[in-house]
């Protein structure tokens, strides 16, 4: 088993190293200089001078060669400082620790929200498959797919300000604060991104349901006379459930991604505002450290994921 | 997923009529077994045909400013079928001419995507090794790399205006190796003269195909080939698309590489291009084109995102995403059926092609059969 961690941990490195050199080269060959936005400041007033630009751009390292840029931040990663936001002037760990629990909360919600969506929908596409419930839960199930999640997310809103009356607390507060206000302004991008997740969720669900159902201790299950209750939960959802938790943990990607876009539309300060913010102001150790920042988070996620499997299904032991 | 693609080819046959009336035979046969299916693929049709045709069809100029018409209802009796944006600009004309960057870009994308992953895929698990091992490391690192967030990067290097590349040169690359693939997988091997003057005729075929698909698809049709339009978002749904076409092209070949027909043709002195090609890609076909026919899905997904983010389509030209962002939203209340309209229409594509892509899944995974 420990072997088995350090095993995998040592296959994150390379992948780190791609994932880190990679967004560092898109980010230094993006248009634009920084050093001359900072200079020229927000409202675009600000003069500039040659002079002037060309210290800041030496301040920031900008000079170097493009090896020693990048050994600087990755040296700098490892000893904890992630360096400076060229936009707030705050340390990037300080802004990605402010701003991660609404992502983290976001994200956990999303995930709560498309399994308890997803795991009854799969369950019953399989049991009645090819039957007019199966084709109309599939519908809804591949809605979800096919609705971008903004849009999504708009019309709720639309329809509950419109059919409710509803407005949704101004100015974010934290779930700490006041939970309440928090849930209301937060639950909506969650049931929008849960819904889109559940759809990928819920149709594996149907398939290894599917596979596992045509099986000889399934039909041995039906045979001792079992209900069907117990048959699927008891016997076929058990063997059923691995793949459709390794797809929530190959969905992480796509739902850091999720959460860039909803948290844009609902004016969330979290981390996937300052993603689209950070990249527009070319503000570079922001965007690498928050690219480093979701890179980790989805290896830990799908690393824990194989561990759990360990524990969920005893045939499986890692070496 | 491994059923074969049967092509039944008589001796005198021409290969591409063969091939064109055995995939009509097919899709028949795919059509009586999934009618959901069929239905996706008959949107997608008509979708496909109202892009091509939308100068002509479109009941307005989609960038004309009607000043005194802002947020105009949609009316059924004149004019204005579905409403006007904060502009006056008629929402139907925009909806159909954004129709056709959107498939533009996600067609392209997705088929040389598909294509490139589908030799990275093939190559790896053959030979496994370190080409197998760099392989895997790109695949992990793109799957630990939000996609959107990979997206948003790479547009802002690349710029978000259309891009005029010259036909010839990006298409004689995709068109020599989807060749290549079809070809000689297809080709019923009596002789090798038979075979060149098939792999020659298949490709002429898939290239005019290509050709006249993306020039139907370009902004003004076909009055400048060999130059094209195609925006420049394109290139990250490409590479997108790379990744999860090699793995499962890579898994198929690494399941078949010591099945026992591959050891029969290589112990009759197969060469390796020839396994490859000829015995292991067939196998691959039915999870790629599954694959390919949710990846266009998600590619519009994407786009539209992305112009929704303001980094797709420059406006003012229309886009599904960009009709749905900015004022649309502030204004959603007063004027919702500018939300409504292109959402839905958005929708209902990519329903289509998820659609078609799972009754795919279920027609050739037999596993899944009744």
């Amino acid at each position: 088993m420990q072997r088995y961690i350090v095993r995998r941990l040592l296959q994150f490195i390379p992948v780190l190293f791609l994932v880190s050199a990679g967004i560092f080269l898109i980010m230094r060959v993006v248009p634009g200089d920084v050093a001359l936005m900072i200079l020229v400041g927000p409202d675009g007033t600000g003069t500039v001078d040659p002079i002037q630009l060309e210290k800041l751009r030496d301040q920031l390292g900008l000079n170097d060669s493009l090896v020693v840029q990048y050994w600087n931040w990755v040296s700098g990663v490892f000893t904890g400082d992630w360096g400076q936001s060229l936009r707030s002037q705050t340390s990037v760990w300080e802004e990605i620790t402010n701003r991660f629990p609404l992502t983290f909360e976001m994200v956990n919600l999303t995930v709560i929200i498309s399994i308890s969506i997803a795991l009854p929908l799969g369950i019953l596409m399989a049991m009645r498959q090819n039957t007019p419930i199966d084709y109309v839960a599939r519908f809804i199930s591949i809605g979800g797919l096919a609705m971008p999640t903004f849009w999504v997310g708009a019309l709720m809103l639309l329809t509950m300000v419109v059919f409710f009356n509803w407005i949704p607390p101004l100015g974010y507060s934290e779930l700490w604060v006041s939970p309440w206000n928090n849930i209301q302004q937060v639950i909506w991008a969650c049931l929008a991104l849960g819904y889109a997740l559940s759809a990928v969720v819920s149709r594996m669900t149907r398939s290894t349901l599917l596979e596992v159902l045509r099986q000889d201790y399934i039909r041995t299950a039906w045979a001792k006379g079992l209900q069907e209750r117990t048959v699927m939960t008891r016997h076929a959802l058990k063997n059923a459930i691995l793949p459709v938790i390794t797809i929530v943990g190959l969905q992480y990607a796509t739902l850091m991604g999720g959460t860039v876009i909803m948290e844009r539309i609902w004016n969330l300060p979290g981390l996937g505002t300052a993603m689209i913010d950070s990249i527009n102001f070319r503000d570079y150790p922001m965007v690498q450290g928050l690219v480093l920042l979701f890179a980790l988070i989805i290896l830990g996620v799908n690393l824990i994921i194989d561990l759990m499997y360990a524990w969920l299904d005893p045939r499986i032991r890692y070496g | 997923m491994t059923t074969q693609s049967k092509v039944v080819l008589r001796d005198e046959q021409n290969p591409i009529i063969a091939v064109l009336s055995s995939s009509f035979t097919g899709s028949m046969k795919f059509a009586r077994r999934q009618p959901i299916g069929a239905i996706g693929f008959v949107v997608i049709l008509i979708a496909i045909i109202v892009a091509i045709t939308g100068p002509w069809i479109k009941p307005e100029d989609p960038l004309e400013i009607h000043a005194r018409s802002l947020f105009h209802k949609p009316e059924w009796i004149k004019g204005f079928y579905l409403g006007t944006d904060h502009l006056g600009r008629d929402n139907l004309s925009r909806i159909i001419v954004g129709l056709k960057p959107s498939l533009r870009i996600a067609m392209f994308g997705v088929a040389s995507g598909a294509l490139i992953g589908y030799f990275m895929g093939i190559v790896s698990g053959y030979y496994g090794s370190w080409v197998d091992a760099v392989l895997q490391r790109i695949v992990e690192a793109k799957l630990a790399f939000p996609t959107l967030v990979l997206a948003l990067a790479l547009v802002s290097v690349l710029g978000t205006s259309a891009w005029h590349p010259n036909a010839w040169i990006l298409f004689g690359i995709i068109i020599a190796m989807g060749a290549t693939v079809v070809g000689l997988a297809f080709v019923n091997e009596r002789e090798a003269g038979a075979a060149i003057s098939t792999l020659v005729s298949t490709s002429i075929f898939i290239g005019i195909v290509l050709i006249l698909l993306i020039g139907l698809l370009d902004d003004r049709p076909f009055t400048r080939l060999p130059v094209f339009t195609l925006e420049k978002v394109a290139v990250p749904i490409l590479l997108i698309q790379i990744p999860g076409t090699a793995r499962v092209v890579r898994a198929v070949t690494l399941a078949n590489r010591n099945a026992e027909y591959v050891q029969a043709a290589r112990a009759i002195g197969a060469t390796d291009f020839r396994i490859m090609i000829r015995h292991i890609a067939p196998q691959t076909f039915a999870p790629v084109m599954i694959l390919v026919t949710s990846g266009l899905g998600s590619a519009i997904i994407i786009e539209s995102s992305l112009s929704f983010l303001g980094l797709g389509i420059p406006p003012p030209h229309p886009s599904l995403g960009g009709m749905l962002s900015g004022q649309t939203l502030t204004n959603v209340e007063k004027a919702p059926w500018n939300a409504v309209f292109p959402g839905l229409v958005l929708t209902m594509i990519v329903f289509s092609f998820n659609l078609l892509g799972d009754s795919l899944r279920d027609h050739f995974d037999p596993r899944l059969r009744k």
